[in-house]
């Protein structure tokens, strides 16, 4: 199992606050990797570790061999891609200038050349946005820009993605077909994180889910290792139901527990 | 489309400095009706010695405001942020105020803008010093207000405690801003700093453009942010101080170029860089043509006046148009 990106225990003191300690992880090429916890458990911030755009107080991240530290910001650029949480655009650029903004990592800038504009098509064509290519992306719904802008992180065509809550205000339909295609570049040898918040779909997707409460990696394994009865309550404070449908396992959250998320 | 832009403003831009050249208190006419005069001696001074630098100076100050306010409202993602944010210009009025002042203008020429240049450079970098190249948008912001409020602050001071009513006139005049009267000793003093301040420039254009997305996507496409600020304030405050220092306080056409031009660009913040310069340098040429022709009392109107009184009614038009459809 060849890794490509792994976190060594990091530590992140912002302020006062200790919010990642001590966690470990390792994205292992052509898996798909959820990353879960309830709000405020760290989630962000251990992506904010891994894409390097934070510097860990103690740990240390190695990207396709070598310490994230030793590698420049262009060549960290070309293995790895990163979606932050937040669906901001500042201007109001047409929706297929910011998929294309994604190629600048291979020197591409406005003008693009015969591969970047594959590259581009492409990973419009994932996200279902080809329709959309010449809108203001401002000017879309918030599901729609956020498909958007995982089209420039995907156009990129890097071995690793680390993408914050892509699922974040996109419809049932949308959220499914997204995991599929997501699934499909992890089956083509893709190494791919996300955060997410839906344990049905990360139950069902994912081949391994890192549990993260309190800044600390609870639990990480398999899905339905790391979603027991017990760290369902711990983490979240909530019951679920696990079931099988069309041979697929599912959870279905049922009850939130009044002692939960401490 | 996009081309058509560049050479509607490159056509502009030579129509205007044709202008410029034929536009001043002598009329162009009586020197053709005494091509064979003694006059050609005067004539060749006029067109040389006065309108050609004010023209290049009035397109070298334009383009200098226009590329700066672009490359701060790319870097600060804010469609108000404008060149004079980092207290360049509050600096370089300070520096030509205490020149004023102290005397020191009338002791040897060009005094005043090497003042002004030092002041805004000086400003520049206390306001860098105090933010931090780590630091949020708004901490740079907050730091430039501190310290063009000092200046102001220490502005007025100088005004209430100069000495004679004429030194006063001095100071507000130089601080309304104006072209009449500079030389090429002007032009030379302020292109070396300028030139590198466009390099600098025109170096962040690609991280202006990963900055879309914001700070930690343009970092994860491989674009430092730190860098990328110290490109853009180290190179906005030597285009606005090079500015400031020969042309003294000129507002609106750092914030109004980038404006003009966003939608022409289809809101691209690197090929803003060279629009907004462009129509920066236009913008500033007509606005110098209009004081030549509006002369009161014997006297050219104030360049500062001008583009603020431009370019107030343009920020309204800014708010309704904010107000509609939004930017």
């Amino acid at each position: 199992m060849v890794s490509l990106l792994e976190g060594r225990s990091l530590s992140l003191t912002l302020g006062k606050r200790q919010v990642i300690d001590q966690v470990s992880i390792s994205l292992i090429q052509g898996q798909l990797t959820g990353i879960i916890g309830c709000n405020g458990a760290g989630k962000s911030s251990l992506l904010g570790l891994l894409s390097g755009y934070r510097q860990p107080q103690a740990g240390v991240v190695f990207l396709g061999g070598s310490a994230l530290t030793q590698l420049t910001l262009a060549e960290r650029a070309m293995l790895l891609s990163f979606l932050p949480q937040g669906q901001v655009v500042h201007w109001p650029l047409s929706v297929e200038r910011v998929v294309a903004l994604g190629r600048l990592p291979h020197g591409s800038g406005m003008k693009l050349g015969a591969e970047d504009r594959a590259a581009v098509n492409q990973a419009m064509i994932w996200t279902n946005v080809s329709h959309l290519a010449a809108r203001n992306v401002n000017a879309l719904s918030g599901g729609e820009r956020g498909r958007v802008l995982l089209a420039r992180a995907l156009a990129t065509q890097t071995p690793v993605l680390l993408a914050d809550e892509p699922l974040a205000g996109l419809d049932p339909g949308c959220q499914l077909r997204l995991m599929d295609v997501l699934r499909g570049l992890a089956n083509d040898g893709m190494s791919i994180a996300l955060v997410m918040h839906d344990l049905d779909l990360a139950t069902r997707y994912c081949d391994r889910l890192c549990l993260l409460h309190q800044g600390r990696l609870l639990a990480e394994g398999p899905p339905e290792a790391v979603l027991t009865e017990n760290n369902l309550a711990r983490a979240f404070g909530i019951k679920a139901w696990h079931g099988v449908i069309d041979n697929r396992r599912c959870l279905v959250p049922i009850t939130a527990t009044a002692s939960g998320q401490t | 489309m996009s081309k058509l832009v560049w050479i509607g403003l490159g056509l502009l831009i030579i129509m205007l400095s044709v202008a410029s050249m034929l536009t001043g208190p002598v009329s162009i006419f009586d020197a053709i009706a005494d091509w064979r005069g003694d006059r050609i001696q005067e004539w060749s001074i006029i067109l040389w010695e006065i309108r050609a630098p004010r023209t290049v100076l009035g397109l070298l100050v334009g383009a200098a405001l226009g590329l700066a306010g672009a490359a701060m409202q790319g870097l600060l993602r804010n469609p108000l942020a404008e060149p004079g944010l980092l207290g360049a210009s509050s600096g370089a009025a300070l520096g030509a105020v205490t020149a004023l002042y102290s005397g020191l203008a009338a002791k040897f020429y060009l005094a005043l803008p090497l003042a002004g240049f030092c002041g805004a450079i000086l400003m520049s970098v206390i306001v860098i010093a105090l933010a931090g190249l780590q630091a949020e948008m708004t901490v740079i912001i907050l730091a430039g207000a501190a310290g063009s409020a000092l200046c102001g602050a220490l502005i007025a001071l100088v005004l209430n405690f100069s000495p004679s009513p004429n030194a006063g006139y001095e100071i507000m005049f130089w601080l309304m801003g104006s072209l009449a009267d500079r030389s090429w000793d002007e032009v030379y003093l302020a292109l070396p700093p300028m030139a590198v301040g466009a390099v600098l420039l025109l170096f962040a254009g690609k991280g202006l453009l990963a900055m879309s997305l914001g700070e930690e996507t343009a970092h994860s496409m491989g674009f430092s942010p730190a860098r990328l600020r110290a490109l853009v304030l180290i190179g906005s405050s030597l285009l606005v101080g090079g500015a400031v220092s020969v042309a003294g306080s000129i507002g609106f056409i750092g914030l109004v170029s980038p404006h003009l031009m966003r939608s022409a660009v289809m809101a691209d913040p690197r090929r803003l860089l060279p629009a907004a310069a462009l129509a920066g340098a236009a913008l500033l040429l007509s606005a110098d043509i209009g004081t030549r022709l509006l002369v009161t009392q014997g006297q050219e109107l104030k360049l500062g006046v001008l583009t603020a009184l431009f370019g107030s009614p343009f920020f309204f038009g800014l708010v309704l148009r904010l107000r509609s459809r939004g930017w």
